[in-house]
This record gives C-alpha cells, structure tokens and sequence, in this order.
C-alpha cells in the first residue's frame, strides 16, 4: 500500500509541471512516481507472513589480524603458525580449544581472549568463514602475478578495501553497498515512510547506501532529537514553526537542498524512532560499558521495538575501529578481542530475553587480513582474513571450507603471508542475503560478481553456513 | 474518456466524491478557497463553464479551473492500455475503480491514494481484468480535523497536517475564515537595500501584506536618481504577484557597473494604490547602488564572502582590514605575517609546573583562531591538518606537546615549499608514531620480519601522488582499454617501506643502538634521526621511474624518496584540488584544477611547490572571487562543521572585557564529528571523493563534508548552536570570565525591528546573500516574540540562521 503523510505534500502549488498527455510513455515509468499498483519491485518475491529478519554487520575497522583470532592449534600446525608469524605469535598453551561438528582437517583455537565466543561456538550459535577476501573473480598466484585476471583495485589499501567489503565490487568504486542493494528489493516489507530499513550507529557507510535506501544513523543513546523544537501552538511552538518552514523552501543549490532534506529527515525520524525505543532498556542482560557493547545494546533495543516500527526486515551497521596494528598487535588485540566477545555476547544474551535469536544474524567484516610476517611486534595490510557469523539460524560449531595453509610461499600466499582469499566476499554475503530474503535469481543484482563463484541456478547454499536457504 | 482495445473496454472517469471539510462560508455549496483561486464566486454547480465535459461542482470536487477546459481530471492511456496516468492535484484524494462488466455495479478499488501533485502512472497489467470499465474519483480529506480540507490548505499555504499552521495561537479555520473577509493591508520594506556596482548582489523590496488571503496583485513605479537598464536591472514586471495566502512578493534590483564617477545612487519604489488593498505602511521604499571606482576596495559583502573562505569567519574588524587592502593586497600582507604557534601556550602551562592534556591544545587552537592576525596562515595550517592527518585517537592520546609541536610544523610550513612540508610530515616523530615508521627496522639477517609499510603506503595514497595517474587538470589518464592507471604497486610499497628504516627520536644518539629503542628522553616534539645501523641500504626503485642507489646515508634516501614525490605530475592536481575543496567549492571545474596545479608546478619564477602560490591562485581564481559562480546550483561546499561554530564565535566577537581570554571549548568532538587533530583514522572526517545519497551523487558530484553530516548530527549540530546561542560556547563553564559568550549588543538595538536584526545578521554571518524566502521565516519567527523580549530576539535570529542552509553551505 502506498501511503504518504500529510508532511511530505508540498505546501507549495506544483505549476508549471508538464502534464502527463505531454509526457512521452517511454521516460514515465523511470521518471515520475510509479504506484506500484502490481509491486514490480525488480520480481523480487516478499516473503509472506509477517516474519522479522536482521543482519547486524561489525566491521572491525584498520584490517583485523584475524591469523591471532583463529590459529592453528593442533602441534604440526602450531609449528607452521609460529614459524611464520615469528614474535607476534600467540602461545599454544593460551588458545581456546573448540570442537567443529564437521570440520577435521586442522586443529583450530581461538584467540585467549575470545571466552564468549568460544561458548557460542560450542553452543552452536556461531561459526568460522575462513580467508575470506575481495575478489573479482577467482585468482591463483599465477595469475596474480601475471594480472591475467582482474584484481581488485586498490588492494591492501585501507580505503578501498573498506569500500569494498561494502560495496562487493572490488573492480570500481562505486558509492552504492551491497547491504543497500539488499534493501532496495526488500524495504518494502516495511510500513514505515520515516525510518530507513538500515539503521547505522556508525554514520555514514558506503554498505547501507542503496539507491533508493540509505542509512538512518542513530547514537548508542537512540536517535537525537533538536533542541527547542517545540509544537505546541504559540510562544513555545515558534521556533519549530520557523524550522519547518524553512525545510520547506525550494533551495537550488544542491548542497542547500542536500542538507535541508537530511535535517527534515532526521527530524521526522527521531519523533517516531524515540517513541518506539522508549527511555529504558527492556533487557536484564547487562552490556560492558565498550562502545561496541553500547552500539550493539541499542541495536538490540531498536529489535525489540521492531513491531511498534513495523519492520520485517532490518539491517544493522557498527563500526569498531582501531584494528590497523602495524605496531603492538598482541597487545592491542589481547583487549579488543575481548570487546568484541563480551559485546557480542551480551547481545545475543539480550536477544535471547526477546526471543529473536534465531531471527538475527551478526557477521563480522574487516578490511582485509594482515600478513603472517611480522613487522616486529606488528602486522601490515594484506588480503584473506577469518570471520565469524553468530546467531540462532548459523549452522554453528563449525568451520566454513579449508583453513588455508600459512607456510611462507605456500601456494596462496603472494608474498610476506598476504594470503589470496579461498573464499569471495560474494560467497559469504550471498549466502547472508539469501537468508535475508533476497531472491536467488536477484542475487546478482545484490552481488553483481556472485556468477564467478557461486551459480545461482543451483540448489546448494553458496556456503552453508546459514539455515533454511 | 478513452476507449480501449482488447484489454480494457472503456475507461471512463467520474468525480462522486463527496465534498467535506471544505470552508464555504458564502454557503453556495463550492469551497470558499477554490472560488478565490479561480476566482469563481457564484457559479452554478451544473453548468460546464469551461464546456470541457466536466461540470463546475466536479471542477470544484477536483480542483481544478472552472474556466480553463485544458484543465479537468481526465485520464490518459500510454502504451495500448497497459498503463493509464492523469495529472493529480495536491492534497486531493484518489480513488481508482473497476467494473469488469455491466451493470456497473460492482465497483473494486484498484487504487486509493492521496496525491502529492504528482502526474500519477499506474501500471495495469496483472491488475486489472482483461475486460471493464475504468474510474476515477476525485475527493477531500481533512488529516488535520480544523474544516478546511488538505487541499484548501496547500492552495493557501498552510499546512494540512496541522490544525494550528506554524503553531500559531490560532486555529486554522479561524485565520482562514478571517483572511477570507479581510481586504489585504499592504507596505514595502527594503530587506537588502546596500548594493554596490561592484557586486552583483541584488537590493531586494519586499511587499508585505497582512489581512487576507485572496490572491493579489500589487504594481508599483520606480523612481530615484538610478536609472533603470543603465545603473541597474529592474525586475522585468513591476506588478508583484502575491499568491493566495503568502504574505510577501519579492522586487529585485540588481546594480550595473558603469565607469561614470558618480555618488551614491538611489532606486525609489512606491506603491500604485488600488481598490483591491489598502495601504496599512510605508508605500515607498528604496535601495542605494553606491560607486564603485577602479582601485576601491571590495565592498563589505564581498570582503566578508572571501574571509569565509581565507580565514576563520569574518568580523567587523578584519572586513575593515580587507575592504581596505583589497583581497589580492590582504592576501600578500597574510603571506609575509610572522607564523603564530600553538605550542607556547602548553609550554607556558608545563613551565607553571601545570598538568597538559589535549584539551589544553584544543584551547590553544581555539585562541589561534579567535584572535591571532596570520588568519590565512592558520587557516591553511587547518587544511593541512585534513590532508596530512595525525590524531589523538591513537598512541598519541597523551602526547599533547607533540600534537601541538606537529600543528606548529604544519602553521610554519603551510606558505613554505611542498618539498620542505613533506620532508618535515616524513620526518616529524609524531606521524612517525601515528603511521609507525619511527623505530622501523630493516629486515633482520634471519629473515625473521619486514619493514613497516604503514607510511610508505599513506605518504603515497594520501599526502602526494594518490592512487591513479591524473592529467594535470585532475582527472583520471586512463589506458587503452579506458582503465585507470595506478600509480605504484605493492613492489613501490616494500621499497618505499625500506627507505623509511632506522628513524627514531632525535633525542638519541645515533651511534648507539640501544637509544635507537630506548633514547633518553621519549621527546616527540624533535624531527626524528637516523640510525644507520637499522636503515636499509640497498637499492630501491621508487615510482615513475625514480631509483635510489645503494650504500647510501638513511637520510639521504629519504630525501630522495620525498624529492621523488614532490616532482611526480601528480602531486600538483592532487594535492591543489584536496585544498580548492578545503577553502572554495566541493566540485572545482577541471580548469580551475589545472590553474591551481600550473601554480604548483612553477610559482612564476621557476619554483615547484610554492604553497604560498598555490594558495593565492585558489583564492583568486575567477572560480573563487566571480559572483557569477554562486548562481550555479553545483557550486560551494558545505562549511565544516566545526568551523561553523568558530565563524560563529568570531563573528560574534566576545567582548574581552568580560571574558579571561582563554578558550576552554571541549568535549565538541562528539557532537560535530570534528575537532583539530581527532580524526578517527587517517582518512580525515571525511574523504574528498565522499558522495551523498541523491542528487549529488546522481549527478556523479562529492561533497566530503556531508559524510559526517548524518541523522545524528545533523541534530547534535544545531543544538551546541542551541548551547551556545542560549547559554556559551563552551560547555558547563565554572566561571562567568571562563564562559565565551556570544556578544548580542550591537543586534540588541534592532530587537524591536525584525526586519533591520535579520539584514545585519545576514551582513554578518551569510555576506548579504540570504534569500527574501528565508529572510521571511527568520523575521516572522522574531516577530512572535513580544516586543519586550529583545534577548530572546536576538538569540532566535542568531540561531535560526546559523542553523539555516544558506549559512551551512558556502558559495
């Protein structure tokens, strides 16, 4: 159903407009206000019902050294972990044992700071993705060094790699996030004109800008509302009155008019958004006092009001930066890691409370993976790196494909331990989208590279890491 | 009506809806706003004034013009019935039927919406049956509950959403119902009546009515010792048009140069009296065109538009300074300034045996900003600060001297030569820290680790060449398969990584390799030395062709590696085109581009490099000073967000009288995302390529500054303003002397005249260029506040245009 509010009918008369007998038929539908009477939304089929789907995405901003978070644990592999990773390799006694259901070809553990984590996988609520890394298409070291195959730009570059993770198409840069894509063909499942599908408590992100859809950015408070910005009729209403009217102008320059629809919007959603979330926590779980336990607090409040929005499906970003450790990683990561556990934790203890933990998926995403050599007590940017997914519907306890070798020149390793990725971006997203809801057949439109690694005609998930796709 | 063919056997159109919330006071049954739109009063309702086959009760139920039989609902059909449209009307409802057969009696909704003015396109196939009738109903709704419908509403300028239109005391049906037998009260007020010949900025007349709501037509004459087409452009009709329920029409007159030495020439407007209104004020108003010779000085508007750009915000004093010197004359007594530094400040506090913390460098920026003379220098030290970026977000949080030291390298470098800047970037011990090339090593005799490669990537990517091959006018070369070109590939990377081996603190001694780990003193104020012993020595190829031989002194190296940047082709664009966005416009044209880096690649006398020279070819480039420029609508840039505040807080000068001095101003990270050296990551608060969901990014347009303009700060902005407005700068001052307050004197005196508080306001804070549109919504607003309130005025005023578009977005 098409509703429009009141607010958004201009005040203004639209003279002038070109009638519609004097509009040619052939630029109408891509132009002007399409009703949507048949819902052509690209023939993505909504799933019916009224079911609640989230993807919470927590980028570990600066290239986690994800080697420390999940290593080689079993005595031949710790030997060529070591070995490779010189002084920045953790002790084999301070990693976390855990048990995969499927997985045997190596002896894994987790980083010593990583307890949580290490109950959830056990618990089977959370899962590995293993050198995972942008690719174009599929790439051996050969080709690598020949450029016989279109590699990502900007490799091992902080801001495009970012970019990348975002957008999943690592051949050019392009503004528009694969997390935007997926709202496109799936917002409107929701009835909310005001609130975007995707929520970022991190700003601005390339991987939630969609081309209709973009991000509503939120606080780890909840949404901010403008000081003075008063309704009630007389003294105390003026200055609301004054801002709305002036949201209301015509501005012609496009950086006017930019910022005039970006302050109407906030606006307009933060009186629905505050409503919805209320002034307290509804959860007994208590969250660290971490910024990313915070953020991912207030993603868990933004779930439990999720009927009061009328959201069927949300995706949500947090970003966690700090992770460029080309000096004192194990340091560094001996107390981040252990953010991340605790946080995510937390979270998925607080979901639980409202019984979403199956209707929720949280994956980790990250620049890129750092080389296995060290740079004395430090790493520098490389390619693949290791995820983890957590959630009620991940095929838990397990390890997705092959932990890659790290001996130095192994097969994927294109120098200093900057590892060629086993698996695509693609592969990991495509099988999170399909989960989300997104169509098979549309999944080229969310992954536009998805064909090079996965075909989509088949029956087997891109990985298998989710249920139920 | 249309007939169809195969698909659909007839679309017909009907307009049934009943009519409800509509005001009518003279009782005939039609919507009182509708008979003063077309101004249609009396009509029978089942006539067909028009003769288009739509009766005048119909025309009314839909809006539209009893008297114009081009205008009437009717439906079209595009493509054999596939898909209808129609035009719609604003605020009107909807309701699309269909009857499969006869008798038509079993009519289902296809479609009920309330439109938006929009043409509405409606796709038919797998909707509608095969076979049917079509209709389309027109009709009210009144959201708001006050009487009037949505429609009315919207046709008078109100809004449909709310029962008391901008929360005023009064209902809506109350205002409406008085405007409709009120003859409208109409005077002329000048809002913008100083112009100049030589600056195109228009005098705007104002013709304000109060009283009614009828649409109205004013005509005045002109008069004065200007003469029209020759001193100035009169606006093309003197009848201004004021449409139903506006309270103003604008008049523009915008001043010609002529080359006649002449006075001050005056535009008289006066009012032709009419029997559609009375004259209730002044029926004359008039605008001065003031002289402009060869040799005078810009006047203030344009003054003040440029120290927008070159320094910290303009105020009353250092307009004088640019009205007086002219802008190229400012600029050259700016570049020959002494440099004033940071990091005395800190100093002064260690020697007091006082603790320092980064706030202590914050206010130390701030007092810089606010008082010190080298505007330009300081401003330009800020726009490095975002190209060359270090951050208290890092190791470096409680190294406070060292941040204020690497600022004070950056104020003394900003009009020196690039070479000489980047060579200090390179070797300041601080970026060593930040992006970990101090205490970088070369590569072990085991083998056993690599050089860093942080800096060696980022003094690339960042700080020089970028990551692709540019002409000199910034785009991109691209390859015979019209692919960009990289610059470098990671083998540039490891070897610019092994000429970055062996710096550590100046303050050790480089004989002993202990102290290349553990000097004497951890002093990051110092430029880092060279520990032979740790510098790679062997050969190393660097970009464009460029090689450094073996064997050599580590320093030597570096300075062939900096020297090799500092002369790539791209260094000019790249590094000229990030600054044209940091003081001008977002979008430079590629000309201007290539200007800024011809100034780059040769000062005039033969020197590369020349910051200074770069910086006067950005400000005084036609693309920067042209008037003309600022009609474009893709043209300006936002202005930073924290540097809003600081153009606030300077134009709005403190009196120091009542005030210590210092600016203890923190904890505003937050809110705005920004604050001098605490970027989140190297990549600044935002990146040059940054591009906004919408039409700035449709049209393949950036605008960086927008990525920290979200949801949330788009809020927690306006409301430090807010803070500052009401209360001080600084957040929770503990003493009145601490508190930098806004000084409202000079504005207080205008309190009881909106009209005169919003013009000075806009001279102040928006160079004269705020539009009559938001002049009206600032000045109404005012106006509501009793006249006694002249604090609560003024603070008003200052806050709604500090937060209004036209002063977030720079032209």
């Amino acid at each position: 159903m098409s509703r429009q509010p009141p607010r958004n009918i201009s005040r203004r008369r639209f003279l002038g407009q070109a009638s519609c007998a004097a509009v040619g038929c052939t630029s109408l539908f891509s132009t002007l206000l399409n009703l949507r009477m048949s819902g052509t939304a690209a023939a993505q089929t909504l799933p019916p019902g009224n079911d609640y789907k989230a993807l919470v995405c927590l980028f570990l901003a600066g290239g986690n050294d994800s080697f420390n978070m999940l290593v080689p644990r079993g005595a031949s592999e710790y030997v060529e972990y070591a070995a490779v990773r010189g002084d920045i390799a953790l002790a084999q006694a301070d990693l976390l044992p855990i048990n995969p259901l499927t997985y045997t070809a190596k002896s894994l553990g987790l980083h010593p700071s990583m307890s949580e984590l290490q109950a959830l996988f056990e618990a089977g609520d959370a899962a590995f993705i293993t050198n995972v890394g942008t690719l174009v298409e599929p790439v051996t070291k050969a080709q690598y060094e020949s450029g016989a195959v279109p590699l990502p730009k900007g490799l091992y570059s902080h801001s495009d790699q970012i970019q990348q993770w975002q957008t999943s198409v690592p051949q050019s840069t392009t503004g528009i996030g694969w997390g935007g894509r997926t709202a496109d063909l799936l917002h409107m499942l929701n009835d909310n004109e005001n609130i975007s599908m995707n929520i970022s408590l991190s700003g601005s992100n390339v991987w939630q800008a969609g081309n209709e859809v973009f991000e509503y950015a939120i606080s780890n408070n909840g949404s901010i509302g403008l000081s003075g910005y008063g309704h009630s009729p007389g003294f105390w209403g003026v200055q609301g009155a004054a801002i709305d009217s002036r949201l209301d102008l015509d501005y012609q320059n496009l950086f006017e008019k930019t910022f005039a629809r970006t302050s109407r919007q906030s606006i307009d959603a933060h009186e629905e958004f505050s409503a919805a979330i209320g002034a307290e926590s509804p959860f007994t779980t208590v969250f660290p006092g971490t910024q990313v336990a915070s953020d991912l607090h207030m993603v868990a409040r933004t779930i439990a009001a999720r009927q009061t929005l009328n959201m069927r499906r949300q995706t949500f970003f947090v970003m966690f930066g700090g992770w460029d450790h080309h000096d004192e990683v194990l340091n560094n990561q001996l107390v981040m890691l252990q953010y991340v556990s605790q946080a995510v934790n937390a979270f998925f203890s607080a979901l639980g409370e409202i019984g979403m933990q199956q209707d929720v998926t949280l994956f980790t995403a990250s620049d890129f993976g750092r080389t296995l050599t060290s740079n004395q007590m430090g790493s520098d940017h490389a390619w693949g790196g290791n995820h983890f997914v957590v959630g009620g519907g991940v095929n838990g306890r397990d390890i997705y494909r092959d932990y890659p070798d790290l001996y130095a020149d192994n097969p994927l390793d294109t120098g200093r331990g900057r590892l060629i990725p086993s698996i695509s971006c693609d592969e990991y997203f495509a099988e999170l989208a399909l989960w989300l809801g997104v169509d098979k057949g549309n999944l080229s439109v969310v992954l536009p590279n998805i064909g090079h690694f996965y075909d989509t005609g088949s029956s087997a998930p891109p990985l298998g890491f989710m249920q139920g796709i | 009506m249309n007939v169809g063919t195969s698909r659909i056997l007839a679309a017909c159109l009907a307009v049934a809806s009943p009519v409800f919330a509509a005001i009518d006071l003279n009782g005939d049954g039609h919507s009182d706003v509708w008979e003063i739109l077309y101004n249609a009063q009396g009509l029978e309702g089942l006539i067909d004034s028009d003769g288009d086959g739509v009766s005048n009760v119909d025309e009314q139920r839909a809006g539209t013009n009893p008297f114009d039989a081009n205008d009437a609902l009717s439906l079209d059909v595009l493509g054999g019935m596939d898909a209808i449209c129609w035009d719609t009307s604003p605020g009107k409802h909807y309701i699309l039927e269909q009857n499969p057969s006869f008798p038509m009696s079993h009519w289902s909704v296809l479609l009920s919406f309330q439109a938006s003015g929009e043409i509405a396109v409606t796709d038919l196939a797998g909707v509608a049956t095969n076979e049917g009738i079509l209709r389309l109903r027109a009709g009210d709704l009144d959201t708001d509950g006050d009487g009037l419908s949505d429609w009315e509403e919207i046709m008078i300028d109100f809004d449909p959403a709310k029962d008391h239109t901008q929360n005023y005391p009064q209902d809506d049906y109350t205002r409406v119902a008085g405007g409709l037998v009120t003859p409208s009260s109409v005077l002329l007020v000048g809002i913008d009546t100083n112009t100049s010949e030589s600056w195109p900025d228009p005098g705007i007349i104002a013709v304000r009515r109060s009283g009614g709501i009828h649409p109205l037509a004013v005509t005045v004459t002109l008069a004065g010792t200007a003469s029209p087409g020759l001193d100035y452009v009169p606006p093309t009709n003197l009848v201004a048009i004021l449409e139903p329920g506006r309270r103003e029409a604008w008049l523009r007159f915008t001043p010609l140069a002529d080359a006649q030495v002449e006075t001050t020439e005056t535009i008289q407007v006066s009012i032709v009296p009419s029997a559609d209104f009375v004259v209730s004020g002044p029926a004359t108003a008039s605008v001065q065109i003031a002289d402009h010779q060869p040799g005078d000085g810009p006047t203030a508007k344009e003054a003040s538009r440029f120290l927008v750009q070159a320094s910290f915000g303009p105020n009353t004093s250092s307009v004088a300074e640019v009205m007086q010197a002219g802008i190229s004359n400012w600029i050259d007594q700016q570049l020959s300034l002494p440099p004033t530094f940071h990091k005395p400040d800190l100093d002064a506090r260690t020697n007091a045996m006082l603790a320092t913390y980064q706030q202590h460098r914050i206010s130390s920026w701030w007092k810089r900003a606010m008082q010190a003379d080298d505007q330009l220098r300081q401003r330009m030290a800020f726009a490095l600060s975002e190209i060359f970026v270090v951050s208290q977000n890092s190791a470096l949080e409680g190294e406070p001297l060292a941040l204020a030291a690497y600022y004070d390298m950056l104020v003394e470098h900003a009009f020196d030569n690039y070479y000489d800047l980047l060579f200090a970037v390179s070797s300041h011990p601080v970026m060593g820290i930040y992006l970990s090339h101090l205490q970088n090593e070369k590569t072990p005799e085991d083998g056993s680790a690599f050089p860093d490669e942080n800096y060696a990537r980022e003094v690339m990517q960042l700080f020089s060449i970028g990551l692709w091959m540019l002409n000199e006018d910034g785009t991109q070369m691209t390859d015979t398969n019209n692919q960009p070109i990289p610059t470098y590939d990671n083998d540039d990377i490891t070897a610019m990584a092994r000429v970055f081996t062996g710096l550590s603190y100046g303050t050790g001694d480089t004989n002993l390799w202990w102290e290349f780990y553990w000097p004497p003193r951890y002093d990051a104020t110092v430029p880092m030395a060279m520990w032979e012993m740790f510098h790679d020595t062997n050969t190393k190829h660097l970009v464009n062709g460029g090689f450094i031989p073996a064997g050599q002194p580590g320093m030597r190296d570096v300075q062939m590696a900096v020297s090799n940047l500092y002369l790539h082709p791209n260094t000019g664009p790249f590094i000229g085109r990030q600054l044209i966005q940091r003081f001008v416009t977002s979008n430079p044209t590629t000309g201007y581009v290539a200007r800024v880096a011809a100034a780059f690649n040769d000062n005039g006398s033969g020197v590369r490099g020349d910051l200074g020279t770069v910086l006067r070819a950005i400000l005084l480039d036609p693309e920067a000073r042209d008037p003309s420029f600022m009609e474009i609508p893709t043209y300006g840039k936002m202005r930073e967000p924290y540097l809003r505040i600081v153009n606030l807080a300077r134009a709005l000068e403190t009196p120091p009288a009542q005030h210590n001095g210092e600016y203890d101003i923190w904890y505003l990270g937050y809110g705005y995302q920004q604050e001098p050296l605490v970027s989140p990551s190297v990549f600044n608060f935002f990146q040059p390529t940054y591009q906004p969901p919408g039409e700035i990014k449709e049209q393949g347009l950036v605008a960086p500054e927008f990525q920290i303009t979200t949801a949330v700060t788009s809020t927690e902005v306006p409301n430090h303003h807010y803070y500052a407005v009401v209360n001080s700068v600084n957040y929770w001052p503990t003493s009145d002397t601490e508190a930098v307050r806004f000084d409202y004197t000079p504005y207080l005196a205008l309190a009881g005249n909106p009209d005169a508080l919003v013009s000075a306001l806009d001279r102040t804070l928006t160079y004269g260029t705020l539009s009559p549109e938001e002049h009206q919504v600032i000045r109404e607003a005012v106006e509501r506040y009793h006249v006694s309130l002249t604090t609560n005025r003024v603070r008003l005023a200052v806050y709604l245009l500090s937060t209004s578009p036209e002063f977030v977005i720079q032209q």
